[in-house]
Order: C-alpha cells, then structure tokens, then sequence
C-alpha cells in the first residue's frame, strides 16, 4: 500500500492548519456562511439534516486495520459511533461537531487519510476495481495509477474550480468491477509487448441526467496519461456551463458538442500541450509509487491450502455456502479474497459501528496483511486470505455478525443515507432497502434469485446508483408523500445499461409489494435457474414486466 | 391549526433549532408559531441577536396539535427528530411536556 513520504505529510497537515483557522475565523463571525461553506464543501464537510457531514475519501477503496481503527476512534469520540460506506469508496461521518472538525482531522491524518477533495467541484476519490492487484483476470494493477492521478490532481490551482465536480475510475481488469462507464473519465488498463495502454472514456455519470460514457481514446499509451487527461480537463474547464448548475457537468459538454467534437478539442489541447517532461516525471513518480504496491503472500504450499479449503467445505454446508457466494478466486495460487457484506436483513446499508470496524480491524491483520477493501456496493474485501484460513476467518466472521452469505445477491443491496439524513433527499431510501432485504429473506428467494442488483437512491442525483442497478429505485416526493419510481434492466459492469422505468410513482406501501411480485414473476418465468434477472429482462422486455406487475392477478 | 416557524441549523455543531421567544431553541415545542411565511421571515429580520448563531434559516409550515407545531413535511419532521431508522438517536421535540411527532 501507498505510504505517504514526508511531502504528503506536510501538505496534509498544513491544509488542516488552514481549514481550522477557517473554521475558528467563521466561529468569530469574521467570515460569513456564503464564503465558509465554499471552504468547507473543499474539506469534506457538508451540513446535513442533521448536523455536519465530513466525508472521508479512501483512496481506490484500499485500507489498513490501524485506519479503520482511527474511524473507530472517530466515530466514538466525535459522531453517534459509526461510520457509513459510500458508494464511492468513502466513509462518511453524519454527526460532526463543526467544532470538532480540527481534533478529527488531525486524528485521520496520523493515519494518513484526509478529507481533500471530498466535496465541492473538485476532483474526487478515484475508485478503482476492489480486487485491484489480485483479480486473476487483471492486466495491470490500477492502484499505481490511480495514486499517480491522485497525486498529479490534488490541489492544483488549474482544476480546483471545475464546472462541477469530477469523478474517475480506473480498472486494470478484462472485467469492470468500478462501473467505470458512469464516470466523467473512466480509464481500462491493459498490457502490450510495447508497455501498458490505457483506454479512456468520457462523458460518463448518474444523477440528474444519466448517460454511459462514450470512448475517447480506444488506445492511448499509458505514459501519455496524464498530459491527456490533463487536455480532457483543459477543455472542459473551457468549455464546460458554468451557467446552470444542470448543465454543468463533463457528461452534459460531451453530449452537446457530439463524442467527435469534443474528441478534436481534445486531441488539439493534447498536441498543443504535449509535455515530454511531464510524461518522464510521471514515469518516474510511477515507478516509485508502484515500489509501495508489492503482493504480500503467505508462505504456504498452494495444493495443501487448497485440499484444506475443499476438505472444510465438504464438513460444514454452512461454510460451503459462504464460500460459493463470498469467497473469490485469487491471483496467487492458495490465496483468496473474502468479500464482506454487513447486511444482514434489516441492516442499514453501509453502516458499520465502531465495534465492528475495530473487529475488522483485528481480521484484517490476522488474515490480510492488515488490509481491507472498499467497494461501490458498500461491501468490504480482506484481499489477501490464505485458502486453508477460510474457515478460521469465516468462524470469527460469524461470531461478529459479519458472515452473511449475499455477495451479488439481491440482499447485498445498496442504498444512499436518503430523506433520513441528505439534505437534498426526496424520499427515504434506508427503510426501504430495510423492509426489502427482510422480505427476501423471509420469502427465502435470494438463493433462487442467483445474481441480482438492487439499488436504491432517496433523489435524482443517485448516490445510490439506481439507473444501474438490475432492479433500480428511485424516491421522490408526490404532493407531499414519498413515492418511488422502478426501474428495470440496469447494469453497472460490462454490460452497462440504464434502467427503464416501469412504475413511475409507487406508494411507500406499494413499493416493496411490486418489487417482489417482479422477482416472482421472474422466477416463474425464466428459461432455467442460471438465466440471470438481467438477461431475463431484456429477453422478454420491459412492456411484459410492467405488465405482469399491473396484471390483476398475482403471477 | 395551521401555521409557520423558523428553523435554522447551529452553527457550532449543525443541530436544527427553533426560533421561541427566547431564541434558538433544540426542541421543536419551544418553536414561536407564526401566522404565515411572511410574518416568520418578518420575525427573522427584527431579529437583533442570535442571528449569527445559525446558518440556513428557513420558515417551515406546520400543524399545530395540543399546541405542538408539527412540520407537514416529512423532511423536516425527520430533521426535527432524528433519522427514522434510528430512533434510539431521536431528539425528545417536548421535554418534560410528552408531547410526540408522529414519522
């Protein structure tokens, strides 16, 4: 993992020690709301229903134990003792002390985690693909990279008033675990005779208006990134409307100048600012930063590690089932990555308490070389397991609450904090996904209903990623009542797809109702057991879907 | 009964006041009831202290039951007390009078 060189340290720190004369002149009234709160959106720190919000990015999702120790200590001293998990690779803390935010940030930046570009119209976490460094199908490992761009982007005076925020995934994969399609810039790495290459695409993103993102560049070599992203962001920056706050983002310039277009300025920024020395510093800054990233592996004797896993399967169905469903394939032969989904049925997504953190914490070094994964699912990954400590890892697992059997099923659901918290919310989206998940598991269903995405947002800016969920809903407000619009037919991987709405306006009441007699429709209708929810509605279209689910008469 | 209040966010920590009588109050029951959004934003202006102890004022309608301003939004019924889907962090809108806001 990346660890911060003295440099990093300094600039952290002498960003808290701004931002917190920030904060203390505002406490003095000597600086008014208006002005704060750019300053304040810049560090993270929102206000909420509730109270202030502080965000907290983790770099590409990758974690230590003595981090998720901090935010223990965190959420104890300083919020409601937990934290939540984003769908962006964040954690966020809604119950912050305006007053507080000094002490916690110092706290974070012992442990190298800042809140910088956070918020704000900024560039954001850049996510990555949680099995970045172990996917077997991986090319390259994308987490040099991303901490390269990281680098390369954090406060530069150049990109720190965008149109509007800016978010980038980069994946080294054959497959898309980071969704990289619904970024403003999404980047595929892969590997040639002659280096690594990058494929970029643009114009990406959910939220009010939802658009897949279109390729830019099929094959860019991989050294040129950061003059071409550069160029990416010069033309927006020029281009991009910052007159209307909908219009505003990449996706929007990219879509009314045409992919071609906006392609020529691009190209035409990038020969006009082509920069060799830039290039040869992001080379070396790569190769030092990629010095960080060696695989830890145990010693061990891959087939002894293997026969110790199949033999405890064969023992207990229980650890079977969780090992189907859980536990991945790895890169190193006898290893495996353990995915942890903390959603029980009636769990709220995403939250983790300080005791469970602080549990992890403990799993993460005895099992994982003390580190621990993010995911966009709001799932978290121990990604360097040995095979014959499956067993042992998924027993305290257990004992913590933790081992549930759900990774991609349609329980592993996620959703945005909603009307519950967001200031921006129309409709709650916790209680729903709340009641869902409960329901499934009472009906038994989510075995049967194999690999399933819903996802669940509380208003039409989708934190909670529903235009891209297999089953997507959406909350709104109808004359005063929550109401929630279904969508069906969405996908976030290879396959990217936006879902089609269905049902524009549900009750509270209705909602739960309409989702489980589509899953049964389904279930009564797909072809054989292994035809996906997906590939069943795009097989027979949603016109049949919303019929069956106004039909008189429960299927 | 219908009728507006002020509410605003503290500075200090984020928490949702209730402009009463007496100033910024946490609870919802010391809200001073208003007529309408006109004479609640009125009260704000002739506000001389406590202005600077708040950000984002905001005149919200309610209904008054026995005497509780009830907000008619659900938003702001769940600002007033807490998120739905952790009671056990909800803020008492009546202390000491029993009085409840239903979700």
């Amino acid at each position: 993992m990346y660890r911060y060189d003295a440099f990093d340290r300094e600039l952290v720190r002498a960003r808290i020690r701004q931002f917190a004369d920030q904060i203390r002149r505002r406490l003095e009234g000597r600086l008014d709301e208006a002005t704060f709160r750019r300053l304040r959106l810049l560090n993270g720190l929102y206000l909420q229903l509730h109270g202030y919000m502080l965000r907290v990015p983790i770099p590409y999702g990758v974690m230590r134990a003595d981090q998720l120790r901090a935010l223990a200590e965190v959420a104890e001293r300083f919020d409601r003792g937990y934290v939540h998990l984003t769908t962006r690779q964040n954690v966020q803390f809604h119950w912050i002390r305006l007053v507080d935010v000094p002490a916690i940030l110092e706290r974070l930046a012992e442990v190298e985690l800042t809140p910088i570009q956070a918020c704000s119209n900024s560039i954001r976490n850049i996510t990555s693909d949680p099995f970045a460094g172990i996917a077997p199908d991986e090319e390259v490992d994308p987490r040099p990279w991303c901490e390269l761009l990281r680098q390369f982007l954090t406060l530069d005076p150049e990109f720190s008033f965008l149109p509007r925020k800016f978010k980038m995934a980069v994946i080294g994969a054959r497959r898309d675990r980071a969704m990289i399609r619904a970024h403003d810039v999404g980047i595929r790495l892969w590997r040639q005779e002659d280096g690594v290459r990058a494929e970029v695409v643009v114009g990406g993103g959910l939220g009010r208006t939802p658009m897949l993102g279109q390729v830019l560049r099929a094959d860019l070599p991989a050294a040129e990134l950061l003059p071409y992203l550069r160029a990416i962001l010069r033309t927006y920056n020029r281009h991009g409307r910052r007159d209307h706050l909908y219009k505003s983002r990449l996706k929007i310039l990219v879509h009314a100048l045409g992919i071609d277009r906006f392609r020529a300025e691009v190209e035409a920024e990038y020969e006009r600012g082509r920069d060799p020395e830039l290039v040869a510093l992001g080379q070396a800054e790569l190769a030092r930063i990629a010095a960080h990233f060696t695989a830890p592996s145990h010693p061990l004797e891959p087939a002894a590690e293997e026969h110790s896993l199949a033999a405890a399967r064969a023992r207990d169905p229980a650890l079977d089932r969780f090992v189907a469903t859980n536990v991945l394939r790895h890169r190193q032969p006898g290893h495996r990555a353990v995915v942890v989904t903390p959603k029980r049925p009636g769990a709220v997504p995403g939250d983790l308490t300080a005791a469970q953190l602080r549990q992890l914490a403990d799993l993460a070094e005895r099992f994982s070389f003390g580190e621990i994964r993010t995911t966009h699912a709001q799932d978290l990954v121990l990604p360097y397991v040995r095979a014959g400590a499956v067993a042992a890892l998924w027993r305290e697992l257990a004992a913590a609450g933790l081992a549930e059997v759900n990774h991609g099923r349609a329980t592993d659901l996620v959703a945005c904090p909603g009307l519950d918290y967001c200031s921006l919310a129309t409709a709650r989206s916790i209680p729903v996904a709340q009641e869902l998940a409960r329901e499934l598991a009472r009906a038994g269903l989510d075995e049967a209903l194999g690999e399933l995405t819903i996802r669940i947002s509380g208003c039409i800016n989708a934190c909670g990623h529903h235009h891209v969920g297999h089953i997507g809903i959406l909350g709104l407000e109808k004359r005063g009542a929550e109401a929630y619009q279904l969508m069906l037919g969405g996908s976030d991987a290879d396959d990217a797809s936006l879902g089609t709405v269905i049902a524009p306006a549900l009750a509270r009441r209705e909602i739960v109702p309409a989702v489980l007699r589509i899953l049964r429709f389904y279930l009564a209708r797909r072809h054989h057991a292994n035809e996906r929810f997906l590939d069943f509605v795009r097989r027979v279209g949603v016109r049949t879907l919303r019929e069956a689910l106004h039909a008189p008469a429960a299927t | 009964m219908k009728g507006w209040i002020l509410c605003a966010q503290r500075l200090v920590d984020g928490r949702p006041v209730y402009l009463g009588p007496a100033g910024w109050s946490e609870h919802l029951a010391a809200a001073e009831i208003a007529p309408s959004e006109e004479a609640c934003r009125a009260r704000l202006a002739r506000m001389t202290g406590g202005r600077e102890e708040v950000v984002d004022p905001v005149a919200i309608e309610v209904v008054v039951a026995q005497g509780l301003p009830v907000p008619r939004r659900l938003r702001e019924r769940i600002r007033a007390l807490g998120p739905s889907v952790h009671p056990e962090l909800w803020r008492d809108p009546d202390p000491g009078g029993g009085r409840r806001v239903p979700l």
